[in-house]
């Protein structure tokens, strides 16, 4: 669900869509195919803390965490469990 | 060596084992760069890829790109390196703009580019990465990357070729319309890669990190530069500066090429003052100045680190260097000239400048580009006689920077002197952001212009008065930008307004917008 929200976004965003490929997979890197550059990545970034009601903190923005939707949905539900 | 391939192929017969690049966990060596580029060169060649033909290259950051641009140059064409964060308006632009033959690119790429492989002059297709990728093959030769691997043709490609030809064209936005292509010979690249292994003192030891596109010439220098000394290139497409951080130290980077927003970003990085960065033997900058108080902050965090501020423009590659001894005494200045070119300053009259006195900047020396390709008219205003020789033709770039020398011969810049505007690193021309909005019939006039940041060197503000005051708003004008243009095109400040101030002869008063 959480993958699928992700997903959502970058299909409808105007930053995002255009450069998002067809058919890119939950293990695709968003970074290696130009979806996420250094300046949407700050939007990413808000749309997340907004929709999942968590925290990114500084140290946390690094290409572990956002380089795929399953690394993104890794990072947000690790973020979100034990609330 | 004269020739640009020549620095790979050089180094891949004395070091064929030494890690010529480094992309995530891979490592490859110079004889492997050498080799995949030889066979996708000989490949390219029987495709029907000819001396002379342009051939374009649209992919991140990688090995991948690394081999294409060395097996273009090895048939003796001339690689384009397009930026891949372009949409496909502006490389059906770049294109059409210099008749590409080919395009190599990845698969998800080739998908997204409807106008750009329609166009009459592309002939054939190279995929990288998985599968072959949905698109219209119908006219098209292609061949993917997996095909070229397995084709078994390793040796160096023997094609005649001087320095005098061209390597490569380098599309750089124009103070009026759309992007130009740069014409670089390959003496301009191989000479320029001289000088900057002269002045940095590059040694087959370094380990240079390289997080600037290879379709910027400053970008492109670090892998010219690297492979010339048999040094060791770790790619990387920055997002995170996190990430740099932890790259810097994982491969014990020796040195680093960035632009002012880069520097600043990096040193916001949580993770920045948790080490000493001994290994980190230089730093270098160009595309903009940095704010004082942030060189200061540079020399803080890196206190083994040598910085080097430096300044130039894609007609002439690199004008000046400042002596890493001098930053102290003038953090703001960008130097002398680096070696082997020279720099002039002149004034309205055409006459030399006195210290003191601010003019533009011209260059003269073997950096000094062919001009645009295809448009003569253009190159004649920029690459002109030496004002200062009258004996024998020679040309020189003017930069179209003002600039000024003090009493000890360094040198400061003030400012363009056209409409241009310098944000994130790059020259932004008003006139393609206008384009753009022009294209929606709802626009009556646009206003693009540069306002003054510390931090991105210049923000883009965008005034617009519309035919009907409320058929447009301004959030969904900033979407359709998004949608059209690269993020470091994207306005940052959109304001729309009844009517347009104009000046006595008619133009756009661009002063008066400033504070709207």
């Amino acid at each position: 669900m959480i993958g699928k929200k992700i997903r959502e976004y970058f299909e409808t965003e105007p930053d995002f869509k255009e450069a998002l490929p067809k058919n890119l997979k939950d293990t695709d890197s968003l970074i290696d195919s130009g979806v996420i550059d250094s300046l949407g990545i700050i939007k990413l970034v808000l749309f997340i803390e907004e929709t999942f009601k968590i925290s990114v903190g500084a140290e946390e923005l690094n290409q572990e965490n956002f380089e795929t939707i399953s690394s993104i949905e890794k990072f947000i539900t690790h973020k979100t469990v034990g609330r | 060596m004269f020739l640009v391939h020549q620095l790979l192929e050089n180094s891949a017969e004395k070091f064929p084992f030494k890690t010529a690049a480094v992309f995530k966990e891979d490592r490859l060596s110079y004889q492997d760069i050498n080799e995949e580029a030889n066979q996708l060169a000989h490949c390219l060649i029987k495709l029907g890829v000819k001396k002379g033909d342009r051939v374009g290259i649209y992919l991140t950051k990688s090995p991948e790109e690394v081999v294409s641009i060395f097996a273009v140059l090895k048939t003796g064409a001339i690689f384009v390196d397009i930026n891949p964060h372009l949409k496909d308006d502006q490389v059906s632009y770049i294109v059409k703009d210099c008749t590409i033959k080919g395009l190599m690119s990845s698969g998800d790429r080739l998908s997204s580019l409807k106008n750009t492989l329609d166009i009459e002059s592309m002939e054939l297709v190279v995929v990288t990465g998985k599968g072959s990728g949905a698109f219209n093959k119908d006219k098209l030769k292609v061949t993917t990357f997996e095909d070229v691997h397995n084709s078994g043709e390793r040796t160096n490609p023997q094609v005649e070729l001087i320095d005098a030809d061209l390597a490569s064209i380098i599309y750089t936005s124009g103070s009026t319309g759309m992007p130009k292509g740069v014409m670089l010979t390959h003496q301009n690249i191989v000479m320029g890669a001289n000088s900057v292994t002269e002045y940095l003192n590059n040694t087959q030891d370094d380990i240079i990190l390289s997080i600037l596109p290879f379709s910027f010439d400053y970008g492109l220098n670090q892998l010219t530069t690297c492979f010339q000394v048999s040094a060791t290139i770790v790619l990387m497409t920055y997002i995170f500066a996190n990430d740099v951080v932890d790259k810097i130290i994982k491969e014990k980077i020796t040195g680093l090429a960035g632009i002012p927003t880069f520097w600043i970003q990096l040193l916001q990085a949580p993770n920045i003052n948790k080490h000493k960065y001994e290994n980190l033997r230089y730093i270098t900058n160009s595309g903009g100045k940095i704010p004082v108080v942030y060189v200061n902050k540079l020399r803080e965090t890196f206190p083994h680190t040598e910085i080097f501020l430096m300044y130039g423009f894609t007609e002439a590659f690199r004008s000046t260097y400042l002596n890493p001894r001098e930053i102290d005494k003038r953090p703001e200045s960008i130097g002398k000239a680096v070696p082997n070119a020279e720099v002039f300053l002149v004034n309205d009259d055409g006459k030399e400048c006195i210290p003191g006195e601010t003019g533009e900047l011209i260059h003269w020396g073997p950096f000094v580009s062919k001009g645009y390709w295809g448009k003569p008219e253009e190159t004649a205003k920029t690459i002109k006689q030496n004002p200062f020789i009258q004996e024998f033709t020679d040309l020189v770039a003017y930069s179209g920077d003002l600039v000024r020398k003090d009493e000890e011969g360094y040198l400061y810049f003030v400012s363009r002197k056209d409409k241009m505007i310098k944000s994130s690193g790059y020259r932004i021309s008003p006139a393609e952001i206008e384009e753009q909005l022009y294209q929606d019939n709802r626009i009556d006039k646009v206003a693009v212009l540069g306002i003054p940041d510390d931090i991105l060197g210049e923000r883009i503000k965008v005034v617009i008065t519309l035919k009907d005051r409320q058929s447009w708003a301004e959030r969904d004008i900033l979407d359709y930008c998004k949608q059209r243009l690269p993020s470091y095109m994207v306005p940052h400040i959109i304001k729309i307004i009844d009517k347009m101030p104009l000046t006595p002869h008619g133009k756009i008063d661009l002063t008066l917008l400033e504070n709207v």
